[in-house]
């Protein structure tokens, strides 16, 4: 009977993504609500036989998760992945239908799945991963999921599911390297060591320990919330990581790190840049480590990695050299703003802001973020802004103190595409999630590379 | 002339870019050559509040609010009580209203004990109200519409003796049922409106800060200045909302 019903749902699912793809969509999501619809239970059947790393966190997910599809691809390893980042219940199973034959035994056993905050329990329950992931937590889409606590304990929750996998967490977010404390699980802690800044955040998104409410002290920081914290009243600090960066070396381009995995040290290349793609890394190699993948080649295949995805990626717009930042939170757009600050040629940004129901409907963020810091280094000729709040987003600018003068509001994709290749200059766009999507599909069209499914 | 705003608990009454606000305060008194002098309370600092003009108090996360009441009760609600009955101006915004009043009561029945400035008291829920909303302000908030977003799960209920700041056009407001929003006393201006309340709505930012320089110097005008991009906005988000 079981059977019955995966052969049903699977060829459900498999059929409803070969419509959605014939007609030229990016359904990402519906196939595997259909095959879900058929039977609930359908994800915990087709993870059965496959090892699975599960990747969380507020800020990069995906990042993360293609520097580990880019380990398994230089070492030639079979694996599946969630690759289009449709990272609910219903694209995750989608993805596993994918791999599984009709009957649901999958062919690669080796999978790397990108999750949802929200979506993480149910996802860990069925799974079962042997590798859990989590980046960071930071204020993100807080209309959707309530409180950035109510976040942290909501991964707790799916941890509980799931007392024999691994963690791999970023020691230094305190409330993420909270949740390997007072668990049965193997740990594997991951952290900044030679990274000190005087920046603090506007506003931190964790300012008081969790087990006696004191104000967290910091002996370094790094960015945001991150760094090496303790509370001053109860004791409670940061682990002290496994695998940890000693030094960063950065550049426009990407960063240098001395790499120590308890006494050993070893030099790592991150081909992209800023601060937070080397936590990325960090990230990526505890999970490899966690896989029992070999370390030491992993390490070494980062520096071939570029971007994920519409994540600091570049393209040739027209003959305007194009780059598209992804920031959905205060914490990533600061660390993005910062990349903008620092470039030393003349660009034109294009800040663009949706506010769908992926975006998180609530778009009060963007006051959170540092833009005054941008503009109070530089000026620039033309500015863009674009999407359904692009309105909202030009008064953030004129109140961060840029020149209302020189903002310009695309009412069209099309006006935007214009825009960015006439622009002659380098354009950085700097978009949230849907916003990203739609331009990214724009711009990529005209550069001629592939879509966000593919 | 100038104006000294308090920011009280930035430290943990900070959800959902309720900084906006101070900048936006900031800036309008900025460009009509107003002097402004901000100064952040954090928990714990000693400070007996009588040398501010005007107070704002934001939203907070459920966890760190009981943090803040232990401050509270260490003397500081006396005088937040003194100053607002003394008519300074307060700004308060989602929790930061919520703790205006006598109480708080969450969805399984526990009471909280607010500082009870105002009588008003919140009763918990655990279906939230969110999503973008407008009010009609009350005429002695200045009048005009007021766009913005709200999310809580509290549902604010006022004492009999107290005026709404405004009343719901679309959205939930106090409660989502009375149709009113917030709420107006002497120079208290409570609001679920969260965030950066005031870029969008000029109108009512300049009406809080012509309060406050009227209760420091008497009487005060403010200069208009060029409100496009607000004008702009406002806009967009009224016919986001079918008004008008």
């Amino acid at each position: 009977m079981k059977t019955i019903r995966v052969f049903i749902a699977c060829l459900a699912c498999r059929l409803s993504r070969f419509l959605i793809r014939l007609a030229g969509r990016g359904g990402t999501a519906m196939p595997g609500k259909v095959a879900l619809r058929l039977y609930p239970g359908l994800l915990a059947e087709l993870g059965k036989n496959v090892q699975t790393v599960i990747v969380t966190g507020t800020n990069g997910k995906t990042t993360t998760s293609g520097m580990l599809r880019h380990m398994l691809d230089a070492a030639g390893a079979e694996y599946f992945s969630n690759r289009s980042g449709a990272n609910l219940v219903s694209g995750i199973t989608a993805e596993f239908a994918a791999n599984a034959d009709l009957l649901g035994r999958p062919r690669a056993k080796l999978a790397v799945i990108e999750c949802d905050e929200g979506h993480f329990p149910a996802a860990v329950k069925a799974l079962q991963p042997k590798v859990i992931l989590v980046t960071n937590l930071f204020r993100d889409q807080l209309d959707r999921y309530g409180e950035v606590t109510h976040t942290r304990d909501c991964l707790a929750r799916g941890i509980a599911e799931a007392k024999n996998a691994v963690l791999c967490l970023n020691a230094d977010c305190s409330l993420t390297a909270s949740l390997g404390m007072e668990v049965p699980n193997p740990v594997i802690y991951y952290g900044v060591d030679g990274v000190s800044s005087d920046h603090e955040a506007n506003v931190s998104d964790a300012p008081h320990c969790l087990r006696c409410g004191e104000r967290y002290a910091y002996a370094r920081r790094t960015y945001a919330h991150l760094g090496d914290w303790y509370c001053p009243r109860c004791g409670l600090r940061r682990p002290t990581p496994a695998l940890a960066a000693k030094t960063v070396e950065a550049s426009s381009s990407g960063s240098r790190v001395l790499l120590a995995r308890g006494e050993k040290e070893t030099g790592l290349t991150v081909a992209l840049p800023a601060l937070y793609n080397v936590y990325n890394a960090l990230a990526a190699l505890a999970a490899a480590d966690g896989m029992g993948w070999d370390f030491d080649s992993c390490a070494v295949s980062l520096a071939g990695f570029n971007a994920a995805f519409g994540r600091m990626e570049t393209m040739k717009v027209g003959g305007t050299d194009t780059r598209v930042v992804l920031v959905k939170n205060p914490a990533g757009c600061d660390r993005a703003l910062e990349y903008l600050a620092s470039l030393t040629e003349d660009v034109m940004p294009v800040f663009c802001l949706n506010d769908n129901v992926n975006d998180g409907t609530d778009i009060s963020w963007v006051w959170d973020a540092d833009y005054e810091s941008l503009f109070a280094q530089k000026s620039y000729e033309r500015i863009g802004v674009f999407g359904t709040r692009a309105e909202d987003m030009r008064l953030r600018l004129k109140y961060a103190g840029a020149d209302d003068g020189a903002v310009e509001s695309y009412p069209t994709l099309d006006a935007l595409a214009e825009a960015v290749k006439s622009a002659g200059k380098p354009v950085v766009v700097l978009p949230n999630y849907t916003a990203m999507l739609a331009v990214r599909d724009k711009l990529s069209t005209i550069a001629g590379k592939g879509r966000f499914w593919e | 002339m100038d104006l000294k705003i308090c920011h009280l608990y930035p430290d943990v009454l900070n959800l959902y870019g309720d900084r906006g606000n101070i900048l936006c305060m900031r800036r309008r008194l900025e460009w009509r050559g107003v002097g402004c002098e901000i100064t952040e309370l954090p928990l714990g600092a000693a400070d007996p509040l009588t040398d501010y003009d005007l107070f704002f108090i934001g939203g907070g996360q459920d966890f760190e609010q009981t943090v803040l009441l232990a401050d509270l009760n260490a003397g500081r609600s006396d005088n937040i009580r003194a100053a607002a009955e003394d008519g300074k101006t307060f700004l308060c915004i989602c929790g930061g209203y919520q703790l205006l009043g006598t109480g708080y009561r969450t969805a399984d029945g526990q009471m909280c004990e607010y500082i009870g400035v105002l009588d008003l008291y919140t009763e918990g829920s655990a279906d939230r109200l969110i999503g973008n909303y407008a009010f009609r302000l009350g005429e002695e908030s200045g009048g005009g519409i007021v766009v913005g977003f709200e999310n809580h799960g509290g549902r604010t209920h006022l004492g009999s003796g107290l005026t709404p700041l405004g009343t719901v056009l679309k959205g939930y407001g106090n409660n989502g049922s009375d149709g009113t929003e917030g709420v107006r006393y002497k120079n208290v201006f409570g609001t679920y409106s969260h965030g950066p309340a005031l870029p969008k709505n000029p109108h009512f930012c300049d009406h809080i800060l012509t309060t406050a320089l009227e209760r420091k110097y008497g009487r005060a005008e403010l200069a208009p200045l060029n409100d496009n991009a607000e004008k702009t906005a406002h806009r967009y988000m009224c016919q986001r909302l079918h008004l008008n």
